[in-house]
């Protein structure tokens, strides 16, 4: 066997670079160590030295290539198959050397899932000695993944309020990229402020976002219409979405008309299932809490008494512009 | 213009001009407020010699929208995103390639005179037997963009990474390519790129470099990333703002800083419109003592001749400008659909081409359509404002950012009052700077943007009010032919040139008094 071969052998198995390079040397090693005891074992019949001679010699020799393979193992690697040669040549001599050395390979070709397993195994594992790629993975991983463990992000109202030039920018660009009508008072603070920088780009935002929200609002308002009575969940749903949407205070005069109407039709559509709540019950409770948001509390009470169908109550606060 | 090119040839002029202009992505291609500006310092300037040089992503065929003028003596393009595409596979990678990606990382993340020369450096041990456009599409690049991820956002995706470094860097290596024509000083219009090229200029020949910025380039650039759809979030930082790590978003906006803080740090003078924007050229890096205010100007004769609208009769409003997405067209629409619901008798201009975001136009004519407003709001395209203006009662801007809009000067010099949303330099037109004396007064109507309840209640509040009306168009006719003047502009440039060519024989011919000025009515 060459230790060239050796290499290929250990290459097809799937090992890595020092993993070949570790094989490879075992090869050579078991050669120098068979020619070694060869040279041991004529010494001793030429010089018809003592049994005890050739005992040290052997000795000396496997205690060098146990020391040589130890010094040159590859880091975290499995040590069963050295050692176990170890022992075979401390047994068996130079046969066992010539023996082993023959055999590695085959004994390796069967071994070729254990081989794959180990490499995982080496890099999932025992990672002390994370080579470059595990690494660079590793980090773009970490990339992805939420530090959930640092403080929670500060609300963006607060950041309006009181945060930095570039916090208030970068929320701003958050809120664009990612809007949501709870940021709709961020916003509108920041349209606002005396930081012309953040002014400015705060309205570009509101530009955006405006445009969304028309098309979200009429795609709503399209989709209740087709609701019927057996929609109720799906109708409270988007009834609570066009509310939080007409609540921003950045929809066109007429969109919040036609979302208030189809807020009013799934109110009622919603309440089929509760009781006996007509078009016209919605209608009314969805007026009542317009005028409780208005601070119209006269006109909320004239409404109340005059109400038949006292069974329905208000519903929640809707906040316009 | 006598034909396609303008007179406009792109090729290094070897003669030596007085001034070299930098400036990206508009004269003399792309018409709005910039290119009008720098077309009248050029012709406002006619006894000093210049040369252009116009930086443009890539080679698209677009015909110059300006005639050349005559005291042009060189013009160059130089394209940022065209820097060859054909790999080269086979090439030794020289060992002070870590030693350039070092420099690099430095200047795209820090920036400063010393960054560029520091990158100049290491290029130039390198291009000695490469050229850079070589370089960029060689195993050194791909080491480069290996060791700079490593430094500056291990944690973003690399592929991102790669394309994101290509566009910067890219851009900045065709500014450091190009050649530079000869001048004796080099003047930019803007920060990022032309401030690098600026800069570079200034390290390479000594001759002393100056910067003009009308909007706040570096500003603007961050808006449009922090907004970007097109740039990928690899880090997932939820909503927390203070997560150290880097991303693509990060990466850009700070490149952007980083070449803005390079060119302040080269340029002797720092030039901008108005006071406002000083504060943020000083958060980004500019040395206090090198700032200075020079505003616009226009002619003021060429409006003089307007008379003010009648007062009885149909109600008149226009905006002036280019029906583009930053004007909000539509916040001006809204704002003129309030305004029917109370005066029937209204007319509402839209007055400038529609023909640069067609798009946005069209949305903006469906707007009318949908409020109704077909016999109200009226897109007159381009025109002469001059003719418009005796018909018009107010002047309105629902602009979202601006720098010096000139549509304000132009109405003031026509003694019409303004309404416009608080942006740019506006308020201190229309309301006068805290140091005016004697105070004029107001001469408009300054509101909050995106509010078109607000603007309809000021336009509201003019046009129910001749006797306010004439007062606040009054003042704002002595307001603009007292500060705002062309001649005011042009002997403010004469000098700050002057200045800067002392060493020079330099002539000033005080007898030739500029009388152009750039017009809104061109696209402001």
């Amino acid at each position: 066997m060459s230790a060239g071969a050796n290499s290929s052998e250990a290459r097809s198995l799937g090992l890595s670079e020092p993993g070949r390079r570790a094989a490879g040397d075992l090869g050579w090693s078991l050669l120098g160590l068979f020619a070694a005891e060869l040279v041991l074992l004529a010494a001793s019949y030429r010089l018809n030295a003592p049994w005890s001679f050739w005992l040290a010699g052997h000795l000396l020799l496997v205690a060098a290539f146990a020391v040589r393979g130890w010094r040159h193992r590859e880091p975290g690697r499995d040590l069963s198959e050295f050692g176990l040669t170890v022992l075979a040549v401390l047994i068996g001599g130079p046969a066992a050397a010539a023996l082993v050395a023959l055999a590695l390979p085959l004994w390796r070709r069967q071994r070729v899932q254990p081989a794959l397993l180990a490499a995982w195994y080496d890099r999932i594992a025992l990672s002390g000695d994370i080579d470059a790629v595990t690494r660079l993975a590793d980090t773009v991983a970490m990339g992805r993944a939420l530090r959930t463990n640092e403080t929670l992000p500060r609300p963006f109202a607060d950041v309006m309020a009181s945060g930095s030039l570039a916090d208030r920018q970068t929320a701003l660009g958050l809120i664009a990229r990612h809007f949501s009508p709870a940021y709709a008072d961020a916003l509108k603070a920041a349209l606002v402020t005396g930081e012309p920088l953040v002014r400015v780009q705060a309205a570009a935002v509101a530009v955006k976002v405006r445009g969304e929200l028309k098309s979200a609002v009429r795609g709503g308002i399209a989709q209740a219409a087709q609701m019927g009575s057996g929609d109720g969940t799906a109708a409270a749903d988007l009834s609570r979405a066009l509310r939080d949407f007409v609540a921003t205070g950045l929809l066109e005069d007429d969109d919040c008309v036609a979302a208030n109407a189809a807020i009013a039709r799934l109110v009622a559509i919603a309440s089929n299932g509760a009781g006996p709540l007509t078009y016209e019950g919605a209608m009314r409770a969805h007026l009542e809490t317009e005028l409780l948001r208005s601070g119209d509390y006269a006109g909320f009470r004239a409404m109340r008494a005059n109400r038949s169908d006292a069974a329905a109550g208000p519903v929640e606060t809707v906040h316009g512009r | 213009m006598a034909d396609d090119s303008g007179g406009w040839t792109d090729a290094l002029s070897a003669e030596t001009a007085d001034v070299c202009i930098i400036v990206e992505g508009a004269y003399p291609y792309v018409p709005g407020g910039v290119s009008s500006w720098i077309d009248w310092l050029i012709t406002s300037q006619p006894q000093t010699s210049f040369s252009v040089v116009a930086l443009l992503p890539r080679p698209t065929g677009q015909k110059p929208r300006y005639r050349r003028p005559p005291n042009v003596i060189g013009f160059q393009n130089v394209y940022l995103q065209d820097f060859g595409s054909r790999p080269i596979k086979r090439l030794r990678v020289p060992a002070s390639t870590t030693a350039l990606a070092e420099a690099l990382s430095e200047l795209t993340t820090v920036g400063g005179s010393r960054s560029l020369a520091g990158v100049q450096r290491q290029l130039s041990v390198i291009t000695r037997t490469l050229p850079l456009p070589v370089l960029f599409n060689s195993p050194i690049a791909w080491r480069l963009v290996e060791e700079m991820y490593r430094i500056e956002m291990p944690f973003a995706s690399f592929l991102h990474y790669f394309w994101g470094w290509r566009a910067i860097l890219g851009g900045l290596f065709a500014t450091l390519d190009c050649p530079l024509p000869p001048a004796r000083i080099y003047h930019t219009i803007s920060t990022g790129y032309a401030g690098v090229l600026a800069a570079r200029a200034s390290i390479e020949t000594g001759r002393p470099a100056l910067l003009t910025e009308h909007g706040i380039y570096t500003n603007e650039r961050r808006i449009e990333l922090l907004m970007a759809e097109w740039v990928a979030d690899t880090v997932d930082k939820g909503h927390a703002l203070d997560d150290p790590r880097f991303d693509l978003r990060d990466m850009w906006v700070r490149a952007f800083e980083a070449y803005a803080r390079t060119c302040y740090e080269a340029c002797a003078e720092v030039v901008t419109l108005y006071g406002d924007n000083q504060r943020a050229q000083l958060v980004l890096g500019a040395d206090s003592h090198r700032l200075k205010v020079i505003a616009n100007g226009i002619d003021p004769s060429r409006f003089a001749a307007v008379t003010p609208a009648p007062d009885g009769g149909i109600r008149v409003i226009a905006l002036i400008g280019r029906v583009v997405p930053i004007k909000d067209v539509k916040t001006y629409i809204r704002a003129a659909k309030h305004l029917a619901v109370r005066l029937p008798a209204l007319k509402a201009y839209v007055i400038g081409p529609t023909d640069e975001d067609e798009a946005y136009a069209e949305e903006c004519r469906q707007l009318v359509r949908d409020l109704g407003l077909e016999a109200i709001v009226e897109f007159t395209g381009a025109v002469d404002i001059v003719q418009y203006m005796p018909r018009i009662h107010v002047v309105v801007l629902t602009s979202l950012s601006e720098s010096q809009p000139l549509v304000v000067l132009e109405a003031g010099a026509a003694g019409i009052p303004f309404v416009a949303t608080n942006v740019g330099s506006c308020r201190e037109i229309i309301e006068g700077r805290r140091d005016e004396f004697p105070p004029l007064g107001r001469g408009g109507i300054v509101t909050d943007v995106v509010d078109d309840r607000a603007i309809a209640d000021a336009v509201w509040s003019l046009l129910t009010d001749s006797a306010l009306r004439r007062q606040y168009g009054e003042t704002l006719r002595a307001r603009v032919t007292g500060i705002y003047t062309s001649v005011k502009a042009a002997e403010a440039y004469r000098e700050l040139y002057a200045r800067h060519l002392k060493d020079e024989l330099w002539v000033v011919n005080s007898a030739r008094q500029p009388n152009l000025a750039p017009s809104a009515a061109e696209g402001g």
